[in-house]
């Protein structure tokens, strides 16, 4: 007995703990898998805000490499060039003496040295572009030498690469005779394209120009350039001399400031004064990569910005378009990165300033040496930055990837290189390698807004009182005919819709405009005034009818009045628009129209958001307290009365809650515009041009983005602002409705 | 007059506009629905052809055979007229199968009676008469009937493709297939430093047989083509300048018929043939032409992977939210941001998935696991799995809140009971909660499907193309390809309806494909609807 009584027991217990394991493992894979669901959902916030982030971090710097000048110190105080090679592995260092050296950054030493000339240098330009550099040393013999250096990268599996250097010529390793009278080269300047190299030189009095054209022959090596030289007398003392990217265009600069730009026969067609006060005078100056931007430091401690722009007799000239201001002293050089709108500004107690031009921004300042630096080379990736100066000779690591973001660049106006004022601009891409892209978040909010607005104009009203009517006036049979039909819309794929409105309906729209515009005037008029012949209909005839006849008399007759008003279109347009509303509409009015339009856009987004609407706030009128509505109509008011001073009022919240809703789903709908629009990004409210919204621009621009780039990244900071958004708008509708479910349930 | 104060004073003309407003909306759901019905279904009807008489400054009296496709209601200064289009045909004769003419131009048209309506695979549709067969091999004429010889050739020349097809897809790129396995188990090998000689040897074996293999299908192949190109049709068109004879090619035409010789049976039977062609064929002339099957089976594919990865995880995080988590202030959160993720654009998604699923994940997965493919991507590109999971995470939301609304109608006694009768917190999950709760989790799942089904946005982002080289299912091991991208539905239309160069040939064809996603979507979502109110009745009965 005892010993049954113990089995009975043991088997209990095990049983028992054997539920108890299984209770615990669900535990576990409910918390498992209930957790992850939601850390994965935390997780989408999550990751779009750390792609976000670093556009808005600003540079980080680290030193690399130092090696101490003490042992070759004559040639590190003349250095008059310094350059770094892609991976900045080897730098390239030129002397007034004419000694070019390659030097091996790692180790400090020279890798190969080679005497370009045994004349001095008297004159150094280097141009540099994101495929390469380009020197021209000139000598004082009115001679010069175009140099190209070269890197070859060995790549082998188990080493490092490998990289040698070279040194090749353009114009060929002779060099070239720019000044004939043989007078000593004191500025040096040029620009070169596939076709053509242009080098502007100056003696103490003469300017001249010598324009080299490539001349192929039919055998593809045989390469031979054509000369042809001009020359003029200077008017003012040049300090500076530049020739922009198309090779038209030279500046020459005096000490103070004065400047003249000449055309390519170096005829004067500007002059005039880059700084301000009779006492100022030019500090620094250079021209900003891949482009015509010219920056000028002068001693008023300003930094300014000059490009040509276009006046209204249609000439360019050069306009002062922004400026900074850089802490610190006398500025000793500019230095500008090889494709961006970077420059490096040094003053002479060695604290270096990085700026951007367009997004108006002092990114960075940092004394990189700590004592004045002498040379500063910039890799083309513009990820580091070899410092020389007396004491030392050191690398740096720059990570300094979106300078071309700031606040004012994405929201506020940009004055961009060759355009006549400053404007809101979105631009991602072009196929011009020197493109300067342009990223400005207006005309895509612009767009997002004005889209939202026109589908909410047409979905508030419809919505709203076709939920209250549903939900108050119907009858409970029809009722739950009709609720799912309407829901029926949301689910309708948004691809459809935008088809429909791309394809079927903003043809019929161009031509039907007059018919269009009457729907909003003719369709409401006439339910009113087939309510005053229903109500002046002999009520025997009213009660013979049943009740609920309203909505299916109205369902033709609404029909019929569309009809109508599209049958009255062409006459109206013949009367009133000379039989072509679309060209009355540009040249009468000067309203530009395009075939897809905000119209389309209002009416297709429109439908889209109606369902949202109309649910909300059918749920929203249903669950008013029987009470309410009882109260009221006994007192004696009408069933009107009762719906706009009890139900409405007290449904508000919930409808405000509704059009939140129906808000946050037409910001975020992309198909519909993708479709329905033609996608470009303007700034204008009129109704019968287009848009490009944020979220039609995701889906066209993300698939070509490079990944990790400023435009990947605002790509990305769009989605982050649109989930960000329709987040709070779906938040507050949410809280409100849970207080009114509270409040009702209270009542 | 004073009915009419009443009726002024009752706000009777304000109850008429709201009634007004759910009229319209009631007009608009099913008038899009009806319309593009309307568009789609009258697509596949042999249409009756004519020759039309058409007088303009350029052709003076010319005539064409076409079918009427279209009318459009135009105004001018002079007063209204109607463009009508017409389908000529004959693309590669007179350089496009369409024309715009005013009805004022048309000054004659008669039915043509003895042209015939040639569906070929490549230029589209030809109208001529048929003249006579030749057979290409001996140069002599076929001897026959005309019409019934044609068809039979047709027949043949239809099945000779389905074998030439055959081949290619599945013999052949199987054989593709292995090859660039064995050239991948070789860098794998080499990546390793195993690669011995043996290996090698073993490795150019396989390569070796494969390649004979290879040939005899290759040989196959040519045969077959001879076989497909024997016989040609001459036929008799009207050009420009009147009557002309060209030849086409028999196995060029998909198939033929007189649209206005034949009986309303035989009309039929072409019109449900052309509806399983679009069905169950595969797109033809950039996707203009043939049939859907791809993004059919692409979207379905990819909706159940979808269904797999959702369903479980949606349940999991609405029971723990209703029944195991404590229900305070942070629930509550929790329960509102869940609600709201349904609300956020499916774009977000698409950008999210991209940058973490694509090329975080998917980067990782092939440095992991497929270093022998870089630098071409396995998983680090768009792919079926990534945009099911994507997918997945946009239905999270509804699978949840639809699961938690069912889990929150069951009336507590039933929780209660099992609890007090001694059961365990897991028993009366599994055996109480759980089964009542199962037709709300079904509901959710069909709502996941038909909103899955119709999303595309996001879908542009992770894994979709226009034309899928494979399907992501096939009979090479391991069979599903997760890693391939897809065709489906909904980007069909968009791509066909705007970015193919000629788009009134594919309009009825994105037609017929949007009406075929929205009876999809409109019964997954009757039927999810009336689930979920067979459940309410259900639970009222049981609270009752």
């Amino acid at each position: 007995m005892k010993q049954e009584n113990s089995n009975i027991e043991q088997s209990l217990a095990k049983q028992f703990t054997r539920r108890n394991v299984k209770d615990l493992i669900t535990k576990i894979i409910v918390y498992t898998g209930g957790g992850s669901v939601l850390i994965a959902l935390g997780l989408i916030f999550v990751y779009l805000g750390i792609e976000v982030v670093p556009l808005f971090e600003g540079i980080t710097t680290q030193a690399s490499v130092t090696h101490a000048n003490s042992t070759n110190k004559s040639q590190a105080n003349n250095l008059i060039h310094l350059s770094l090679e892609e991976q900045n592995k080897v730098a390239l260092s030129i002397d007034a003496s004419g000694m070019l050296r390659f030097i091996d950054i790692e180790k400090g030493t020279a890798i190969s040295e080679e005497q370009i000339s045994t004349h001095k240098i008297s004159a150094i330009h280097t141009l540099k572009s994101s495929s390469n550099v380009n020197i021209i040393t000139a000598f004082e013999d009115g001679t010069a030498k175009l140099i190209r250096p070269e890197y070859k990268s060995i790549y082998s599996e188990n080493e490092e690469t490998k990289i040698i250097p070279s040194i090749t010529y353009p114009l060929g390793e002779e060099a070239i005779k720019l000044h004939e009278d043989g007078s000593s080269i004191a500025h040096v300047s040029f620009e070169i394209d596939e076709e053509n190299i242009t080098i502007i030189s100056s003696s103490d009095n003469k300017l001249f120009m010598s324009k080299f054209t490539k001349e192929e022959s039919f055998m593809e090596e045989d390469i031979s350039w054509e000369k042809e030289q001009i020359s003029s007398n200077h008017e003012i003392s040049p300090d500076h001399i530049f020739i922009d990217q198309t090779q038209r265009n030279i500046i020459i600069l005096s000490q103070t400031g004065e400047f003249l730009k000449l055309d390519d026969e170096l005829a004067i067609n500007q002059r005039g004064d880059f700084v301000d006060g009779s006492e100022g005078k030019v500090d620094a100056a250079a021209i900003l990569s891949a482009g015509s931007s010219l920056l000028i430091a002068d001693s008023n401690g300003l930094l300014t910005q000059w490009f040509p722009v276009r006046n209204k007799s249609g000439n360019f000239k050069y306009s002062k378009i922004r400026t900074f201001k850089p802490k610190g002293s006398k500025i000793i050089k500019i230095e500008p990165e090889y494709s961006r709108k970077v420059a490096y500004l040094y003053d002479d107690k060695g604290m270096v300033t990085i700026i951007h031009t367009t997004s108006e921004q002092i990114i960075h300042q940092e004394a990189f040496a700590g004592e004045q630096i002498k040379n500063l080379a910039i890799s083309p990736r513009a990820n580091a930055l070899l410092v020389n100066s007396a004491k030392n000779i050191s690398l740096f690591h720059i990570d300094n990837e979106h300078p071309e973001v700031s606040m004012s660049s994405i929201w506020e106006k940009v004055w961009y290189e060759g355009y006549e004022k400053p404007e809101y601009i979105w631009q991602s891409s072009s196929s011009s390698n020197d493109f300067e892209s342009k990223f400005s978040f207006m005309p895509l909010a612009f767009g997002t807004l004005k889209a939202a607005f026109y589908a909410m104009l047409f979905a508030t009203p419809i919505g709203v009182l076709a939920g209250a009517y549903t939900a108050y006036f119907m009858k409970p049979q029809l009722r739950t005919v009709v609720k799912p039909t309407v829901e029926l819309m949301a689910a309708l794929p948004t691809v459809i819709l935008g088809f429909l409105a791309g394809l079927w309906l903003a043809p019929f729209i161009e031509y039907n405009l007059p018919g269009i515009f009457c729907i909003p005037i003719i369709v409401p008029l006439g339910i009113v005034l087939l309510s005053l012949l229903w109500a002046v209909l002999p009520s025997k005839m009213r009660q013979k009818l049943p009740e609920g006849t309203e909505i299916i008399l109205l369902i033709p007759s609404i029909i019929f009045l569309i009809w109508l008003s599209f049958y009255l279109s062409p006459m109206l347009e013949i009367t009133l628009f000379g039989g072509n509303t679309r060209s009355w509409l540009t040249d009468t009015m000067g309203i530009n129209f395009d075939q897809r339009n905000s119209i389309i856009i209002g009416i297709t987004m429109g439908i889209a958001v109606i369902p949202n609407i109309f649910s909300i706030t059918e749920d929203a009128v249903f669950g008013v307290p029987k009470s309410l509505t009882n109260g009221s109509l006994a007192l004696g008011a009408t069933q009107w009365q009762t719906m706009t001073r009890v139900i409405i009022l007290t449904a508000s919240p919930a409808i405000f809650s509704a059009i939140m809703i129906g808000m946050g789903r037409a910001i975020g709908e992309t198909m519909i515009v993708l479709m329905a629009t033609g996608n470009t990004p303007i700034m204008d409210f009129n109704i019968f041009e287009g848009m490009r919204t944020l979220a039609a621009n995701i889906a066209v621009e993300m698939p070509e983005a490079e990944v990790g780039s400023t435009h990947f990244r605002l790509l990305f900071l769009s989605a982050f602002a649109l989930f960000i958004l329709t987040f709070i708008f779906n938040t507050i509708s949410e809280i409100i409705s849970t207080r009114l479910r509270n409040k009702y349930s209270n009542l | 007059m004073k009915k009419i104060i009443d009726w002024y004073k009752e706000g009777t003309p304000f109850l008429w506009l709201c009634a007004g407003a759910i009229a319209l909306s009631v007009i608009l759901v099913v008038g899009i629905v009806g319309f593009i019905g309307y568009q789609a279904i009258p697509h596949f009807w042999p249409a009756e052809t004519h020759i039309v008489t058409i007088d303009t400054q350029d052709m003076e009296n010319k005539k064409i055979v076409a079918e009427y496709y279209e009318e459009k209601n135009k105004v001018s200064p002079h007063g209204p007229y109607t463009d009508i289009l017409l389908k000529t045909g004959n693309r590669d004769i007179f350089g496009m199968d369409f024309r715009w003419v005013r009805d004022s131009q048309i000054t004659n048209s008669v039915p043509a009676d003895n042209y015939a309506t040639f569906e070929r695979r490549e230029w589209g549709n030809l109208y001529a008469i048929p003249k006579n067969i030749i057979d290409l091999e001996t140069q002599t004429n076929v001897n026959g009937e005309i019409w019934p010889t044609l068809q039979e050739k047709i027949a043949e020349a239809t099945s000779i493709h389905k074998q030439l097809e055959e081949i290619q897809n599945i013999d052949i790129g199987a054989i593709n297939y292995q090859m660039e396995q064995i050239r991948l188990r070789k860098r794998s090998l080499e990546l390793k430093d195993k690669l011995t000689q043996a290996a090698i040897e073993v490795a150019e074996e396989e390569q070796n047989k494969l390649s004979k293999e290879y040939n005899a299908l290759n040989h196959k192949l040519v045969e077959l083509s001879k076989a497909l190109n024997r016989y040609s049709l001459e036929v008799e068109i009207l050009s420009e300048a009147g009557p002309k004879t060209i030849s086409l090619k028999v196995s060029n035409i998909v198939r033929s018929y007189m649209p206005n010789g034949i009986g309303i049976g035989q009309k039929i039977s072409i019109y449900l043939d052309r509806i399983g062609e679009f069905i169950f064929g595969s797109p033809r002339e950039a996707n203009t032409e043939g049939g859907v099957f791809p993004a059919i089976f692409g979207t379905v594919l990819m909706v159940i992977l979808m269904t797999i990865f959702v369903t479980p995880f949606g349940i999991l995080a609405a029971v723990y939210l209703r029944e195991y988590s404590k229900q305070n202030i942070f629930t509550r959160i929790i329960r509102i941001s869940v609600v709201n993720l349904a609300g956020v654009p499916s774009i977000v998604y698409g950008v999210f998935g991209l940058g973490f699923f694509v090329y975080i994940l998917g980067g990782k997965i092939d440095t992991l696991f497929y270093p022998e493919a870089l630098p071409s991507p396995t998983f680090g590109t768009p792919g079926i799995l990534w945009a099911s999971i994507t997918l997945a995470l946009l239905t999270l939301p509804v699978v949840i809140v639809t699961t938690e609304e069912g889990l929150a109608r069951i009336p507590k006694a039933f929780k209660e009971g099992s609890l007090a009768l001694g059961a365990t917190k897991s028993e009366t999950l599994w055996k109480v909660i759980l089964p009542i709760s199962t037709p709300a989790m079904i509901t959710g799942m069909i709502l996941a499907i038909a909103r899955a089904a119709g999303e595309v946005a996001p879908l542009m982002l992770v894994g979709v193309v226009k034309l899928a080289p494979s399907l992501p299912l096939d009979e090479n091991f391991p069979f599903l390809h997760m890693e391939r991208k897809f065709m489906h539905l909904g980007f069909h239309i968009y791509d066909v309806g705007f970015q193919s160069p000629n788009v009134e040939a594919a309009r009825p064809l994105v037609f017929a494909t949007a009406f075929l996603l929205i009876l999809i979507i409109i019964f997954l979502n009757l039927f999810a609807f009336s689930l979920r109110n067979r459940l309410r009745e259900k639970y009222k009965s049981i609270a009752g």
